[in-house]
């Protein structure tokens, strides 16, 4: 979805016309739970996570301003507060079941085979680069966008992309 | 690089593939838009209370343009037109009444009985002080006659300028008008300012008058300006120097002529004594050297003698009288003729002053600070600020309050 039409959705929201939250949600939702998914690594703390994102965006509507960023890169920043709300309570506690429905989904052996090397790769980066790289390929956020999601600066996110995905490389030819 | 980038086109393709809508998305779009709307009907059940706001609005309006419009005018004092403090206002009358002095300070008669008065030497004072009042007696007489005359078209306009500006930034536009006036070759005489209140009094060349105004003009709207421009024929006190200098170089005329008549006297006196006092001293010596033995011719001749010595001394003493009295007179006439002079060297000097008076243009810049009611109140009379601001008030009621309630439910 276009910039534009995106904060047009979120004006008529604004205005209080119901279907465009609905629009909204069925376009950022998908991306937003993959996030989550990847990076909580548990489907049920991902649902719930996603219910409260999604409420505290609503709840907080008026509050918000574009200055150039997408709506969804707002939503983007509140499940990630969110996710650093849960670990500071509970710690990072990895669950194994994040990867059943996704390979229901995949339909050829070689995009199954293509996405185990990249989860496995995945697997073995730091933390940060984990998270920049589910921002860039999964939600398909900007590097202003993620600047905006992470507090740093647009160029340090093209870096910091850039050295995630050389480092990947670096684990996959190994 | 390019392995990079086939990585990076993996993880695009991986991105795509986890994109996917929750277990049972409907159902927690569903509860979210719940959210929303009760969020909304709560908001309806608690609407933004209009009709206070709608009073409080027009009713601040009403006390404010009641207060600011009636009470504050009637509290200052009816006869008191202007709103400037005293010190920083004068009214035409007292402008007016403040040149008139100031010309007059600097007249004939004045500067005269000044010079007169001045003087250490009580000598000329004595001497200037008659001519001094029969000046005046003239001036006064050809005043009255100048003020009724027409035949003299020739014009002397001497240009007072003033203007009243009200603004918000009374220090700021002070500051801004004293560098126009210096920009215009002015000359600044006074100064005051403060947050409400700002007064300039200057002095430019005629001929920048135009110019300046335009450029003052241009700086406000034409309802925050007042301007006034005088202008006063100075005719009658060109006519007053005129007359007083043909009088003066009469006066002038006369004098050389009485000293070169009292030379002139003095020498044909100068030259009959001396004749006779000679035909005296050849007799004598006639006299003297004259032999006889008649002793009735010696008592003869020295009666005659002493008769003759009598008469050359008695001619001497003459002389030294004329001589002494000439000095005298001659003295007298001189200093006449030097205050003479000075009088048509200082009328020379008025004449000057007063076509240089003509040429500048006196000026007073008065600055007021002006509030926003006032300002509104330039542009639209009080009942159709009542009126607009009423209406105002309704349409916004009808435009916004009831569709927002409509809109909410």
């Amino acid at each position: 979805m276009l910039l534009e039409e995106e904060l047009g959705l979120v004006a008529q929201a604004k205005a209080g016309e119901q279907a465009a939250i609905g629009l909204l949600w069925d376009d950022i939702t998908p991306k937003l739970y993959g996030y989550l998914v990847k990076t909580l690594k548990d489907r049920q703390l991902a649902d719930d996570v996603l219910q409260d994102t999604w409420l505290k965006a609503i709840n907080a509507l008026e509050s918000f301003r574009p200055k150039g960023v997408r709506f969804s890169a707002w939503l983007f920043v509140i499940a990630r507060n969110e996710c650093r709300q849960h670990w500071r309570k509970n710690g990072r506690e990895v669950s194994i079941d994040e990867d059943n429905e996704t390979q229901s989904a995949v339909h050829s052996p070689i995009e199954l085979t293509n996405k185990i090397t990249l989860d496995t790769v995945l697997a073995q980066l730091p933390i940060d680069d984990h998270e920049i790289l589910c921002l860039r390929y999964i939600s398909e956020l900007s590097f202003n966008e993620i600047a905006h999601v992470l507090e740093i600066s647009a160029i340090s996110a093209r870096v910091r992309t850039h050295r995630a995905l050389k480092r990947a490389n670096l684990i996959l030819n190994k | 690089m390019s392995r990079q980038k086939l990585l990076a086109d993996k993880f695009k393709t991986w991105g795509k593939q986890q994109v996917t809508l929750p277990p049972n998305s409907e159902a927690k779009k569903a509860a979210v838009l719940g959210v929303f709307r009760s969020r909304t009907v709560v908001s309806v059940k608690k609407p933004r209370p209009f009709w206070p706001l709608l009073f409080s609005i027009t009713g601040t309006f009403i006390v404010i343009l009641f207060v600011t419009q009636f009470v504050l005018p009637a509290i200052q004092p009816a006869t008191n037109t202007s709103s400037y403090p005293a010190e920083y206002d004068l009214s035409n009358e007292e402008r007016v009444d403040l040149n008139n002095q100031l010309r007059s300070a600097s007249g004939l008669g004045e500067n005269l009985r000044q010079a007169s008065l001045g003087d250490n030497n009580n000598k000329l004072s004595k001497i200037l002080q008659p001519i001094t009042n029969s000046i005046e007696e003239i001036s006064h007489s050809f005043k009255q006659q100048n003020n009724s005359s027409i035949e003299d078209t020739r014009e002397f306009l001497k240009t007072d300028y003033g203007i009243n500006i009200k603004t918000r930034q009374v220090e700021r536009i002070h500051t801004r008008l004293q560098t126009i006036i210096k920009g215009h070759g002015g000359r600044i005489d006074y100064l005051s300012v403060n947050p409400k209140y700002g007064s300039i009094s200057f002095v430019i060349p005629k001929s920048s008058l135009s110019q300046f105004s335009t450029e003052i003009q241009d700086l406000f709207h034409p309802k925050f300006l007042t301007e006034r421009i005088s202008a006063q024929n100075l005719l009658p006190e060109k006519r007053v120097i005129e007359i007083d200098t043909e009088v003066q170089k009469q006066s002038l005329t006369d004098l050389e002529a009485k000293r070169q008549n009292q030379i002139e006297q003095h020498n044909s006196q100068v030259e009959y004594i001396q004749n006779e006092m000679k035909k005296y001293s050849n007799s004598i010596y006639a006299l003297k050297n004259e032999t006889t033995t008649s002793t009735e011719r010696q008592s003869e001749i020295k009666a005659q003698l002493a008769y003759f010595n009598n008469k050359y001394y008695s001619l001497k003493q003459l002389l030294e009288k004329e001589n002494t009295s000439f000095d005298n007179s001659l003295q007298e006439t001189e200093t006449q003729i030097q205050a003479k002079k000075h009088q048509l060297s200082e009328l020379n000097e008025q004449d000057t002053e007063l076509l240089n008076n003509v040429e500048t243009v006196e000026g007073t810049i008065s600055l007021q600070w002006i509030s926003i009611l006032d300002a509104i109140n330039l542009y639209v009379p009080i009942y159709w600020i009542l009126i607009l601001s009423c209406v105002g008030v309704i349409v916004f009621y009808l435009l916004w309050g009831r569709r927002r309630m409509f809109d909410q439910i």
